[in-house]
């Protein structure tokens, strides 16, 4: 029953994003333009970076290829739990889904199926545009673990972004996490540099941000090809960021579902 | 048992406290007794009605039944199941029917909607979508099922809004509003639907909230009027008629009398409220109120013939739901001002005594 609620959700959200045909076409086009337009960006920056990216394989295009395609993930994962609260409470279907036999908890989850979905199929447009058109490298990846590594990716940034949610459900808007996350993330993630061009002091803050562990893991995995042994103490560490954030987001969750309850402000926005 | 058993429920609302407050800007100052200790019960295939004006707690009470809020104090009992500690078997026994259209996905058709909003309610696929053909069928949506939500007219729209609170077979049908904005026919329709095919036939219980009084008049068996949070009359609606003292309306037609004429035995029999126009070239239409009981129109009637007027018709107006609510609300709106004055009165009299 669980599974196909699950996709309930997703039939109902891939209907939905289809019906706008011309949308969905172009966002694969704005892909291209990005992908290209980053290939050029690492012409121009030549082999002055490489000694910065030699862990990585010395070639920019692929690490900012694998950075921006996969930092899609914290994106949704921080953004899509509570964009689906407030959209389903502006448009007042919440409240009808709240008086069927299905739990809040697992609303929300399903919602987010399908962004997640579309952000895996947006990381196979990227990298196979990146292949295809511009030459990129992908011949050394090393498939299972980079699949692990998406997988605590996804439980981590999920579970911080359900404890942005929370915060929508109490506050509506302006919420502290998202802004948090996303800010520190674009900075000291590693997403378009690596953390090594920054002063020394704010490379120590780089540690604390779980994005940067899994771009790392994520670049050596699929670019250098690392095996499960060499990639154990990255996985570790997400595994850690996971088991701890987790459970702190379904308490949060929780307090927030009894606090809007008690203050009847679950279906206001 | 009763479908519904409802004691000594209580909802406040409290504005937030310390650092929340300075956080969230909340649009209450003080705390609000939204459902003031209220107690009733509905019986199993009922046609229950609350009705009060904006404020008085009709959403926040079905809200409540719902499992969609929790009280502050007291117990709500639906189809047997607590609401605050059985929350998922009395969601299994209820459906909501509260009035919003614009809460489906209106780029997916009417039948697409039904189908995913099926799909919360544990149902198999195979009775899902026998399900969503009957309930098309009962709200005559058919033929338009296949089409885009936004497509909808706005009777369509609050047709699908009860079909799919019918999808889960529900015991209890909440509806807030079920005709608001629908035309004359539709109503009618939906009234019909409601009165005959889901209590006459299926036997269910039927919760409804609405302002539109021919409504639950002509529908329910009983009404229960909030205001201020409390229930104020818990009864049938004749009963209810009754507990005003009501005045008759009378709308006479007459012909081959003059205007002033009519006037003037209008105005010797001590009737209020009279007004006289006329209906075509030779007709008048007099209308009158009678409050005093006894026999106003049968003197009157006589006088008219004695003066060579001709009689074509006579009707007597019973009073209506709506005039016996207004009333009453009148009543409760001077109870709570005396009291208030009293309460005020008390405090000032006891700081002087100090």
């Amino acid at each position: 029953m669980i599974l196909k609620k699950a996709l309930a959700f997703l039939k109902r959200d891939y209907k939905m994003q289809v019906s706008y045909r011309l949308s969905f076409l172009l966002q694969f086009l704005g892909i291209f333009f990005s992908v290209a337009t980053f290939f050029f960006v690492s012409k121009l920056l030549g082999k002055a970076v490489n000694p910065y990216l030699t862990s990585y394989g010395g070639d920019y295009f692929s690490y900012v290829l694998i950075g921006i395609a996969f930092s899609g993930f914290l994106g949704t994962g921080l953004g899509t739990f509570s964009s689906t609260i407030s959209s389903a409470q502006s448009h007042g279907t919440l409240e009808t889904m709240l008086v069927t036999p299905t739990s809040l908890s697992a609303i929300i989850t399903f919602s987010a199926l399908w962004n997640f979905l579309f952000t895996s199929f947006n990381v196979l447009i990227y990298l196979a545009f990146g292949a295809f058109f511009f030459g990129m490298d992908l011949s050394k990846a090393n498939l299972p673990a980079a699949f692990l590594i998406l997988f605590l990716t996804i439980l981590m940034f999920s579970s911080i972004g359900i404890i942005s949610a929370s915060f929508i459900m109490v506050f509506k808007r302006g919420d502290p996490i998202n802004w948090l996350f996303g800010s520190f993330s674009s900075l000291l993630g590693g997403t378009y540099f690596p953390i090594t061009v920054l002063p020394a002091w704010l490379q120590k803050a780089s540690y604390f941000i779980p994005l940067f562990y899994a771009l790392r893991a994520m670049r050596h995995a699929v670019l250098q090809g690392y095996t499960f042994l060499m990639l154990g103490k990255d996985i570790i560490i997400l595994c850690i960021f996971a088991i701890c954030i987790l459970p702190i987001s379904l308490f949060c969750f929780r307090f927030a579902v009894k606090r809007a309850k008690i203050e009847g402000s679950l279906v206001t926005y | 048992m009763n479908a519904i058993e409802v004691r000594n429920l209580t909802k406040k609302f409290s504005p937030p406290r310390g650092l929340m407050k300075f956080i969230s800007k909340s649009p209450l100052k003080n705390e609000i007794v939204a459902v003031d200790r209220i107690s009733f019960a509905v019986e199993e295939g009922e046609i229950f009605a609350v009705a009060g004006p904006n404020g008085a707690g009709k959403t926040t009470l079905i809200k409540i039944l719902c499992t969609l809020l929790f009280p502050s104090s007291g117990k709500a009992l639906v189809n047997g199941h607590d609401v605050q500690t059985e929350e998922e078997k009395v969601k299994a026994s209820v459906g909501l029917s509260a009035g919003e259209e614009r809460s489906f996905y209106w780029r997916l058709t009417g039948r697409e909607n039904l189908a995913f909003f099926a799909s919360l309610q544990n149902m198999p696929k195979t009775t899902a979508n026998k399900r969503i053909t009957e309930v098309l069928h009962q709200i005559s949506l058919e033929d338009a099922a296949d089409n885009m939500f936004y497509s909808y007219s706005a009777g369509m729209k609050q047709k699908l809004v009860i079909g799919r609170a019918l999808l889960s077979n529900p015991k209890i049908l909440f509806l807030d509003e079920p005709t608001k904005s629908v035309d004359p026919v539709t109503a009618h329709a939906l009234r019909k639907l409601i009165r005959n095919k889901l209590v006459g036939e299926q036997k269910r219980t039927v919760f409804l909230a609405s302002h539109h009084l021919e409504e639950v008049e002509e529908l329910c068996d009983r009404i229960a009027v909030m205001h201020q949070g409390r229930i104020t009359f818990c009864g049938t609606t004749d009963d209810f008629k009754r507990t005003i003292r009501s005045s008759d309306h009378y709308i006479l037609e007459v012909a081959n009398i003059m205007e002033d004429k009519l006037a003037e035995i209008a105005n010797h029999k001590n009737l209020a409220d009279i007004s006289i126009a006329y209906v075509e070239d030779s007709c008048l239409r007099l209308k009158f109120v009678s409050g005093n009981g006894g026999d106003p129109v049968s003197p009157l009637l006589r006088d008219i013939l004695d003066k060579g007027g001709a009689i074509h018709s006579c009707i007597k107006s019973r009073p209506k739901l709506e005039e016996a609510f207004i009333k009453h609300l009148d009543k409760m709106d001077q109870r709570a001002n005396i009291d208030a004055t009293e309460e005020a009165q008390m405090v000032s009299a006891g700081n002087i005594k100090k």
